[in-house]
């Protein structure tokens, strides 16, 4: 009964905490501008963030130690500079839209300009991080963040057809602007795959106290999470298709988007796609903070834990308070937060190939995994994912030169 | 090896940065422009609508109409300048004149 409790907890968890600023924004926009045909991303994205969540949580239960921690002394301290300098600065740019995503709702719900909600929101933030423990931050905001389930809703009022929006699933070449398609399908994949959720996921692991016994919650949570998480981004995007598209709405600033549950739920719907932008970025902010905070300790080999008081590992909870100050002030200097969105989410994408190929050899380290090294299924996985994050890379500048708009 | 190829690498990169960066953001300024004029019309339009049915705050509305006003100014800008050609300065003028109608029917609405 216990067992069942803690999977529908990370079930629950996982679909509440997968909408955010990046996810909302791509998934409208790939919408707006290509109808369901970049379904395709949506379950892409979620489908590699299950299977990076799933061995990211399975390495922290059988090593009882981090990724972050394994990266660092699997491949030595030069080697792992890399994934921090990245992770660190990638993990910024998103919390700084995050924090942006917040004070935008906020904005369109008081008419207060957004750039003054970003101290208070960031003060917010950093006073339940400094008072709160892993599992308020984890599972309070995700349990919040079922308010984003009002999309499916949404979705399923405007009756679309069905069969067009599972041809979506599958990927077919645009029939018109083909640099803008990729570089949208390339966004919403940063949206979903990004690597502070699977340091945030594996630091989650071990605060949690995960052992093995915890395998088979790990897997399920990992399935069954991403795969509803992954279906409510593809709602935002039906969505988005159907309200944008026919009116031929691209969506060029955040203030765009709240229109879109309106047709289908009128006020409500205004006001619960308010409440999701909000509760959403909220949550995000508060796991990102956390998981620059879990990356730094981690990996310089300070003291850290969310359920510790602070003065107890003062280093980690200085780091996530001085990170989220710094995220606040682009905000705080009016930066337009759809384009940071954009360029953050590709950077996410194109960051992924320094977490991801080192996760392959570490997967199979029999020395590290013991008798849960990959099998057959999860190394195609991995690998596969790993490639693709390397073309990502690869395609990420001009991508974001061509269709950046 | 690596100074002998660094030229030839150097060069090779800048020529793919120039041309990536030609390709991205020289020409079309005024079919862009065109397209971002359509699209707030279109959004305030959805705005009156959503406004005329309460489904909206006016607080609210108030913000899109400025956005929308901005775009609009942003076009007026480039239709005034010399970058377009006369073809293109009359199809910015139609884009702008109907995002014009369509922020005075949001007007209409009321506060």
């Amino acid at each position: 009964m216990k067992k069942i409790a803690e999977v529908a907890l990370g079930v629950i968890t996982g679909i509440g905490g997968f909408l955010e600023v990046g996810s909302l924004a791509t998934s409208v926009q790939g919408g707006a501008e290509f109808g369901f045909q970049l379904g395709w991303a949506v379950l892409l994205g979620s489908i590699s963030l299950m299977v990076l969540m799933e061995a990211s949580g399975r390495l922290a239960a059988v090593s009882n130690r981090t990724l972050v921690d394994q990266l660092r002394e699997r491949f030595g301290i030069r080697f792992f500079l890399l994934p921090l300098i990245v992770g660190f600065l990638v993990s910024l740019l998103v919390l700084s839209a995050e924090i942006g995503g917040v004070t935008l709702a906020l904005q369109m719900a008081t008419g207060i300009r957004f750039q003054l909600w970003a101290l208070p929101i960031a003060f917010l933030a950093w006073l339940l991080l400094w008072r709160g423990t892993f599992g308020l931050v984890e599972k309070g905001a995700s349990m919040l963040g079922l308010v984003s389930v009002v999309f499916a809703i949404g979705a399923a009022a405007l009756h679309p057809r069905w069969t067009s929006v599972g041809a979506g699933l599958l990927p077919t070449p645009p029939a018109h602007d083909s640099a803008r398609y990729w570089y949208l399908a390339v966004s919403i994949l940063g949206a979903s795959i990004s690597p502070y959720l699977i340091m945030f996921y594996s630091s989650g692991a071990i605060e949690d106290g995960w052992t093995h016994d915890h395998l088979g919650i790990n897997r399920v949570t990992a399935v069954l999470g991403n795969l509803f998480g992954g279906g409510l981004a593809l709602m935002v995007l039906v969505v988005g298709a159907l309200v944008f598209l026919p009116r031929h709405i691209h969506v060029d600033a955040y203030e765009q988007l709240a229109l879109v549950l309106t047709p289908a739920l009128s006020h409500p719907g205004f006001v619960f796609f308010l409440a999701t932008l909000g509760i959403t970025c909220f949550g995000t902010t508060l796991e990102i903070a956390l998981a620059i905070a879990y990356l730094l300790a981690q990996g310089l080999g300070w003291q850290w834990s969310e359920n510790m008081r602070p003065s107890q590992d003062s280093r980690f909870s200085t780091t996530y308070s001085l990170v989220i100050l710094l995220a606040a002030i682009p905000i705080l200097l009016g930066v337009n937060v759809l384009g940071l969105t954009n360029i953050s989410m590709v950077l996410t994408a194109a960051s992924l190939p320094v977490t991801v190929v080192p996760m392959v050899l570490l997967m199979n380290d029999r020395d590290v995994m013991g008798k849960s090294v990959n099998g057959v299924v999860a190394n195609v996985a991995l690998v596969a994912l790993a490639v693709m994050s390397c073309a990502i890379l690869l395609a990420a500048l001009p991508l974001q030169l061509l269709g950046g708009g | 090896m690596m100074a002998r190829h660094s030229p030839s690498l150097l060069l090779w990169i800048a020529i793919l940065a120039t041309t990536l960066a030609s390709a991205g953001c020289g020409g079309g300024d005024a079919s862009k422009e065109i397209e971002t004029l359509q699209s707030w019309r279109a959004t305030i339009d959805l705005a009156a609508e959503a406004r005329l049915h309460g489904w909206v705050t006016p607080r609210y509305a108030d913000q899109l109409r400025d956005k929308g006003r901005k775009a609009l100014s942003q076009g007026d800008e480039l239709t005034s300048s010399d970058q377009v050609t006369p073809a293109e300065r009359d199809s910015l003028s139609i884009a702008g004149a109907g995002l014009r109608a369509a922020l005075a029917r949001l007007d209409r609405t009321g506060p």
